[in-house]
């Protein structure tokens, strides 16, 4: 399609007290020309609704109170009980140990951004997730 | 594409989210889209508010949510905000502010970006509004950001256009006055508790004194959206304006123009594409615009000829 | 209508101030000598490139930008008079030190947090670390504990454990603290929220009732702090900034009423600075929250010193260690003198900035995580030597999760290195008199009271959080931080400096996530058995007292003896006050 931009739902799940990550990564994603939908703090359920009636390519999770695991699955499994789980991609970021890297892309998120990820690094995963669902 | 329509009358949420993409990207099927959708449209009743920054507009309309859903009518929202001239991307946070949109499956929301189009307004505003009119959402409330003229668009689609502004916008409200204000329906002066709103109000009072034209006197309602006051006073205003839309004949004009305008818009779009897609690929027609490129020929005669030329073919082709 | 304008605390101090007898502070003469001499070393000895470039930006995480010149002299400080400006350490203006003997009297307590998943997982730790010769409990709760939803709210779901211990209710804390003397030690009780203090501090309070412990013994602190509650956090629900600010007095008004040896407040600080702000910010809010709660307390009918005396502040430790050792001297001075000549405090004690500081959790960062441990230990250094009451150093796996015990450790003996093998301790202000630290110190000062007048000009500390003034600066900084970060303006090694690739396989703490379900059991028993009457009789008389201006406190203490949860209580808050939508930075 000629004008589509690359739409991101941009969340944290729970009582999740940091937003220091949502923050700078919703500005950069703003700057890379992409849309942010800012959601905050929500429940996955607010959040696949949002993600539906936006249209959004992407579910942006950022999590930085070690909730990842649980809160992550909880996500997957009602994407799926829903069926949005092919139309959009699963991304989530923050203070993730590097053993569990492995265990959220096997749940089925499309990749994992841990603090500190670059830029040019970040833009490309999201770029690269949006591409692979058309 | 008839997959998505047929879900769309089926009331399947997710078609509408993909047939308002396909439009807000400007798909080639977008008319098509519209033509199949038009004969279900006409019933949902249009609200516009706008407003400058900072006027609180997005609590106040989730306060409106609230109050149609409690008259269980289903209603639909659109937020538009604006793209970044420079990335293009946009920042879309109206949503987080709608704590009446969650977890209801009678709302509908979905946040739009500008996208570069002037005025203030997202791209094919009018026909996403179409779109959920036809999905079967009986309210429409349509949130933009405005402080100027531009926004005067808000008059084609809108049954009742609701102006909103706060205490201590102090220039701003100089601008809002030279534009929106002068066909705003109802006009909300939101966070009334603040000091200064009294003077907002004798302002505006004095602005609509001054405004000679139809017979509606707008109305001025003020609002504490945050501490809950003054929403069913708005929602009276409202109800009061849309009978005399009905009563004054003026929602039937107001129908005739925005289905000329429909008419007119897809016309417009149809030939764009035509000599776009088709004619300007005509042999005689891409050597006259080389000759404008390269021989400096006037472009504005070149635009004639080519006009003479699709006279011409078409009538050859009519035989 | 017309607003009084107020003077602001420049002004007032600028007025009232004495100044003592203008005696030169060095010989004119000799001035004259050094400043000459500073000229031809300039001519004959100094680089032209440095000369070109005389003044310096260190460019850290989170630091102020003052630019520093290449040498300091005693041209710098020409006017810096020993008895005015610093004093001996335990006398006016306190620059040096709030005690005369600083660390030969008492030692910086060593406190480690701790929390994570259940009560009895989190008393394990408790114990082992008290074994280990920590002096102090530093509580930490879990996500829902501190948003205030009990562990059975969806919004809970998932994080119930993680980051903090889950504690919903009195029994909870019975185990929490089962086989610890709460008369013996002393508790941090981290409760960042106003809300939240009043929700969970009284139960500790019931608890130490059941035992038998009264409450004047209690010994400890709770942070209880708004600019955690309303600017820091994330959330989906806040209270307006104003009611939140008095449940805050409130608290602080029941605590040093009812429990007198109890901090009733850590002015913050580091979560703020952390947030991704300057350390003169972090100490310019932190500042006019204090004041605003003096201005609110006296305005309750209280003598100043009645609760000047018991407020402390919580600070961030950075990793430009001059700039932390100045400002702390700085905020040291310039508390005495808006204690002294603003409010006219009366006692010594009242005009103290006691504080806690914890070392820069955003300064560590993933790769090598080993080398955080160098980091902390420089914050460290840096804390003591700028004269902290007490110290928490941040475990080398912060970045990636809760410390694991080995982590925790080895912060606990980073304190206790500098303390027993460095020999740092045995001087007071050991870096006083430096041409350096004192210059700085001094524009520190300057610029922290800077701020301070800003933050007057939005209307003080309330409204400027109320009108999104301070998010704003927030943003702002932090996301030119990060900017730098990622160009590499600012150099953190082995991350954007140095680049290794090591450190990938770091095996990481797992908090037991079983103890959700554990807790959901808990949560439920203890519903059934308490007596519901109880319970609502409790939580209606504290929605009447939220609505009649009473004193939360009073009335969230008969909740926690009914057995009220946290959750319930805060629905209630939620109820009264309704919710309040900040402003938003974008």
């Amino acid at each position: 399609m000629e004008n589509r931009r690359i739409k991101v739902l941009m969340c944290c799940l729970g009582p999740e007290t940091h937003n220091r990550g949502i923050i700078v990564v919703s500005t950069i994603l703003k700057e890379e020309g992409m849309e942010v939908v800012y959601m905050g703090n929500t429940t996955a359920e607010n959040a696949l609704k949002a993600a539906m009636e936006e249209d959004v390519q992407i579910i942006g999770v950022s999590s930085l109170s070690g909730a990842h695991l649980r809160t992550g699955k909880h996500l997957l499994e009602l994407a799926r009980e829903k069926g949005l789980d092919q139309s959009m991609a699963f991304l989530i970021g923050g203070v993730i140990p590097p053993q569990d890297v492995k265990i959220l892309k096997e749940m089925g998120f499309y990749d994992v951004c841990v603090s500190g990820t670059k830029r040019d690094e970040l833009v490309t995963v999201i770029k690269n997730a949006a591409n692979i669902l058309y | 594409m008839e997959k998505l329509i047929e879900g769309l009358i089926q009331k399947d949420r997710i078609a509408l989210s993909k047939l308002i993409t396909m439009i807000e990207n400007d798909s080639p099927k977008s008319l098509d889209i519209m033509k199949a959708i038009y004969l279900l449209t006409g019933k949902a009743y249009v609200l516009g508010v706008t407003g400058p920054p900072g006027a609180g507009k997005s609590t106040l309309v989730d306060k409106l949510i609230r109050n149609f859903r409690s008259k269980d009518y289903s209603v639909g929202v659109l937020c538009v905000d604006p793209s970044s001239i420079f990335s293009g991307g946009a920042f879309l946070g109206d949503r987080v502010r709608m704590e009446w949109a969650y977890q209801d499956d009678g709302v509908y929301l979905r946040s739009l970006a500008t996208r570069g189009a002037l005025g203030g307004l997202a791209p094919r505003l009018s026909e996403i509004i179409k779109l959920m009119d036809a999905f079967g959402q009986e309210v429409i409330i349509v949130e933009t950001v405005g402080v100027g003229q531009m926004e005067a668009d808000i008059i084609r689609y809108a049954d009742t256009k609701i102006v909103v502004s706060v205490p201590g916008l102090g220039d701003q409200m100089q601008a809002l006055k030279a534009g929106i204000l002068e066909i705003a329906d109802v006009l909300v002066v939101n966070k009334a508790d603040l000091p200064g709103a009294r003077e907002v109000v004798d302002d505006l009072q004095m602005m609509l004194y001054l405004r000679k034209d139809s017979d509606w006197t707008p109305e001025i309602v003020l609002t504490e959206a945050l501490n809950d006051r003054g929403i069913s006073d708005l929602d009276e205003a409202i109800q009061r304006h849309r009978t005399f839309l009905g009563q004054a004949g003026l929602k039937e004009r107001q129908t005739r123009l925005q289905r000329e305008h429909a008419c007119y818009g897809a016309l417009e779009e149809r030939l764009k594409i035509y000599l776009r897609e088709s004619f300007l690929e005509v042999e005689e027609v891409k050597n006259i615009l080389v000759r404008v490129q390269e021989e400096g020929l006037n472009p504005y005669q070149a635009a004639d000829e080519i006009l003479q030329l699709f006279f011409t073919k078409t009538h050859e082709e009519g035989d | 209508m017309q607003i009084e304008q107020q003077p602001t605390t420049l002004e007032i101090l600028q007025e009232t101030m004495k100044k003592t007898e203008n005696c030169q502070v060095y010989d004119p003469t000799y001035l004259a000598k050094v400043q000459e001499g500073l000229k031809q070393w300039k001519k004959e000895r100094v680089k032209p490139q440095n000369l070109a470039n005389w003044e310096n930006i260190p460019l850290t995480v989170l630091g102020s930008e003052i630019p520093r010149e290449m040498i300091y002299t005693p041209l710098n400080i020409a006017d810096t008079d020993y008895c005015d400006q610093l004093g001996n350490p335990g006398e006016a203006p306190f620059t040096r030190g709030i005690h005369s003997n600083m660390y030969r009297g008492r030692t910086f307590t060593q406190r480690q947090l701790v929390g994570f998943g259940g009560p009895e997982d989190t008393n394990l730790r408790i114990k082992y670390l008290l074994n280990h010769g920590a002096t102090g409990i530093n509580l930490l709760f879990d996500m829902p504990t501190i948003q205030m939803y009990d562990c059975d709210d969806p919004m809970a779901q998932g994080s119930v454990g993680s980051c903090g211990v889950s504690v919903n209710h009195v029994p909870d804390w019975e185990l929490l603290y089962e086989g610890i003397d709460l008369a013996k030690e002393t508790s941090s009780i981290v409760t960042h929220y106003p809300s939240n203090t009043a929700c969970l501090f009284p139960m500790y309070l019931v608890m130490a009732e059941r035992r038998g412990v009264p409450w004047d013994q209690l010994k400890g602190s709770s942070q209880n702090d708004m600019t955690l509650e309303e600017l820091v956090r994330n959330s989906s629900e806040y209270i307006p900034p104003k009611d939140c600010f008095r449940i805050e007095c409130d608290n602080i008004e029941f605590i040093r009423k009812n429990v007198p040896k109890w901090n009733f407040i850590t002015l913050n600080g580091y979560n703020f600075r952390e947030f991704g702000t300057s350390g003169v910010t972090e100490m310019a809010v932190a500042a006019t929250h204090g004041m605003a709660i003096l201005d609110e307390m006296i305005r309750r009918g209280y003598e100043v010193d009645w609760v000047a005396e018991r407020l402390a502040f919580f600070w961030s430790g950075g990793m430009d260690i001059f700039e932390e050792v100045s400002r702390l001297r700085a905020m040291r001075r310039l508390w005495y003198r808006i204690l002294k000549y603003k409010y006219k405090a009366k006692k010594d004690r009242s005009t103290w900035m006691r504080c806690h500081l914890q070392t820069s959790g955003i300064s560590l960062v993933r790769e090598e995580p080993y080398n955080n441990a160098i980091r902390s230990a420089f914050e460290a250094l840096a804390a003591v030597l700028g004269g902290v009451q007490s110290l928490h150093v941040d475990s080398y796996d912060e970045a990636i999760s809760v410390p694991s015990e080995e982590a925790s450790l080895l912060s606990l003996r980073t304190q206790q290195i500098i303390e027993h093998e460095t020999g740092v301790t045995a001087v007071v202000d050991p870096l006083g008199g430096s041409y350096y630290i004192e210059a700085l110190t001094n524009q520190m000062e300057e610029k922290i009271l800077a701020e301070i007048t800003e933050i007057e000009n939005q209307g003080g500390y309330v409204e400027a959080i109320a009108n999104g003034y301070l998010s704003r600066k927030i943003y702002n900084y932090m996301y030119k931080e990060q900017m730098r970060i990622e160009k590499g303006e600012i150099k953190i090694v082995g991350h954007n400096y140095q680049k290794s690739g090591e450190g990938k396989d770091f095996e990481a703490f797992h908090y037991p996530e079983e103890c959700e379900a554990r807790q959901l059991q808990r949560l439920e028993d203890h519903r059934t058995t308490r007596n519901s009457a109880e319970v609502e009789k409790a939580l209606n008389e504290l929605r009447i007292a939220c609505r009649e201006g009473k004193n939360v406190m009073e009335y969230t203490v008969n909740c926690a003896r009914a057995g009220c949860t946290v959750g319930e209580q805060w629905k209630i808050f939620k109820e009264v006050f309704g919710l309040w939508k900040r402003p938003g930075v974008f």
